[in-house]
């Protein structure tokens, strides 16, 4: 299992997000990561405790956001195994709680369709 | 005295915008909610049992203050569903209070000193002090320590002793409460039915915030009592002189020139190359880019201030992102609140949460932007503005 969490609203989404990340750690703590929106998608993760990543994760300005703290399934923890996963062109960013059974056979389909991948999680095929 | 009662459900209306995200008793002074300064000064006098009876925007006061582990103390809420006066708020406490109890505002800042002798007081009494601009307050006649009477506001000045809305009751307050919907009504009837009420004076810090203007003021008397602290990172090239207190893992850049009093909150990115003049508190997750100066103004939380901005005598609420080249001079205004005018000598800009500036924009002195905005570039701005305005 993993937890997820999202915020659209007012206030700047960076800070509400790590600290619910901060709650939901319990359900997964070999990374995290958060995507924040303004123009454009940024991401900030990596394979560290979220205390960690709230000290080194840059300033993140939108009111519009996702955040993940991971329990490894598919592919080991490392920063490119963690959520948020954009896809190719940088547009989405997926944050993923749960296993996608036919995983597999989706993602030799999407790379016969030119997408390229660049981690082992089952989660990137969804962006 | 072992427990007290903290009124703390009021919204503050006169202080909008900063009170249509929070209630009265949570505005940050000095990056502390004024609340947390009440409990503090409670427990610091062996009061552990604290009701706090909440309304407005009670989930503000629910996950600051917790249960109040964090504070030394244990907290019971009490709800008052709408706001009618604060006797109507302290009968909503009836069944949680022991026999004697102390009752306070939540939104009136005071020091341990300001409640020290006052807690030893026999019920009923009420704790009065000396203020020079009596007429926003309750005057209290006294004599040999006793009280004769409580006026609200009087037209014409009656001496100079007021109400500090702290009270020392017990049980038996519940039985005068009645239709009264405020304390003082119920304690002139206690008195016109020939019972007695103590008069106790405090010369402690006792402060009050009815308009934002007040904010500064209030920021800056606590700042003179900060205890300078260092927890994150000054560079070389960075002079920092005064009472400065620094927060965790906040780095001041080289250049950066930081004149106490001033609270910087944690995880703040200043400078290089910023000024940060008396008397100025941060909050958290803050950055102030090069080439800017801050001068005796409250900046919220999360909020990000672009290169070469100038802000004077301000109040900057969470999470405004303003691009560069943002002015906010300080200067004379006359600003509106509800159908009053009140004229200012030095004011700048007053920014409620969320908003949004582009670059080079001008606020005129005064100016009360509500929460939410959004301002084009090289827009200036005036006046007083509703919340979610756009201005193009």
């Amino acid at each position: 299992m993993c937890g997820i969490v999202g915020y659209i609203g007012d206030r700047q989404a960076q800070s509400i997000l790590l600290n619910c990340l901060s709650k939901l750690e319990y359900r997964g703590y070999d990374s995290c990561g958060i995507a924040v929106t303004t123009d454009g998608v940024k991401v900030y993760k990596d394979a560290v405790r979220v205390e960690k990543l709230s000290k080194a994760s840059p300033r993140l300005v939108g009111t519009v956001g996702i955040g993940h703290t991971r329990w490894a399934t598919h592919g080991e923890p490392s920063q490119v195994n963690a959520h948020p996963h954009i896809d190719c062109t940088g547009k989405v960013a997926v944050v993923h709680n749960g296993i996608i059974n036919n995983y597999r056979s989706l993602r030799e389909q999407l790379i016969g369709e030119g997408h390229k991948f660049v981690s082992e999680t089952d989660t990137e095929v969804i962006p | 005295m072992k427990q007290a009662v903290i009124l703390a459900a009021g919204e503050g209306q006169r202080l909008r915008p900063f009170t249509v995200t929070k209630p009265k008793a949570m505005l940050s002074i000095a990056g502390k909610p004024i609340l947390r300064y009440v409990v503090e000064a409670l427990a610091q006098n062996g009061i552990r049992q604290i009701v706090i009876v909440v309304g407005y925007k009670r989930e503000q006061v629910f996950d600051y203050m917790g249960d109040g582990e964090q504070f030394g103390v244990n907290i019971v809420y009490i709800t008052q569903e709408r706001q009618l006066g604060t006797a109507h708020a302290l009968a909503q406490a009836q069944d949680a209070v022991q026999n004697e109890f102390l009752v306070l505002p939540g939104d009136n800042l005071i020091r341990a000193g300001t409640i020290a002798r006052f807690v030893a007081s026999q019920p009923n009494a009420v704790l009065v002090t000396k203020i020079a601009n009596q007429a926003r307050y309750g005057v209290v006649i006294t004599e040999d320590g006793r009280v004769k009477d409580i006026m609200e506001k009087p037209k014409e000045a009656k001496g100079n002793t007021i109400n500090t809305s702290i009270y020392a009751f017990n049980r038996g307050i519940f039985d005068f409460i009645g239709a009264n919907l405020d304390i003082p009504d119920v304690l002139n009837d206690l008195l016109a039915r020939g019972y007695a009420i103590s008069a106790q004076e405090t010369d402690g810090l006792w402060l009050d915030v009815v308009y934002p203007w007040d904010i500064l003021s209030l920021n800056e008397a606590i700042l003179r009592q900060i205890p300078p602290s260092l927890g994150g990172s000054i560079e070389a090239g960075a002079a920092v002189k005064g009472l400065v207190s620094v927060g965790t893992d906040t780095v001041i850049r080289s250049g950066s020139y930081i004149v106490g009093p001033v609270v910087i909150g944690d995880n703040c990115e200043i400078g290089p190359n910023v000024s940060i003049l008396p008397s100025t508190s941060i909050g958290d997750n803050v950055v102030i880019a090069s080439l800017s100066e801050i001068k005796n103004s409250v900046i919220g939380d999360d909020v990000t201030i672009g290169p070469g901005s100038i802000i004077q005598d301000s109040v900057i609420d969470d999470g405004c992102v303003i691009k560069g080249r943002f002015t906010a001079c300080s200067g004379q205004a006359e600003v509106r609140v509800n159908d009053d005018y009140h004229l200012l000598a030095t004011v700048g800009a007053m920014l409620g949460a969320g908003c949004h500036l582009e670059s080079s924009v001008v606020a005129q002195p005064g100016v009360i932007l509500g929460n939410y905005s959004q301002v084009q570039a090289m827009k200036m701005i005036s006046g007083r503005m509703p919340d979610r305005s756009l201005v193009f």
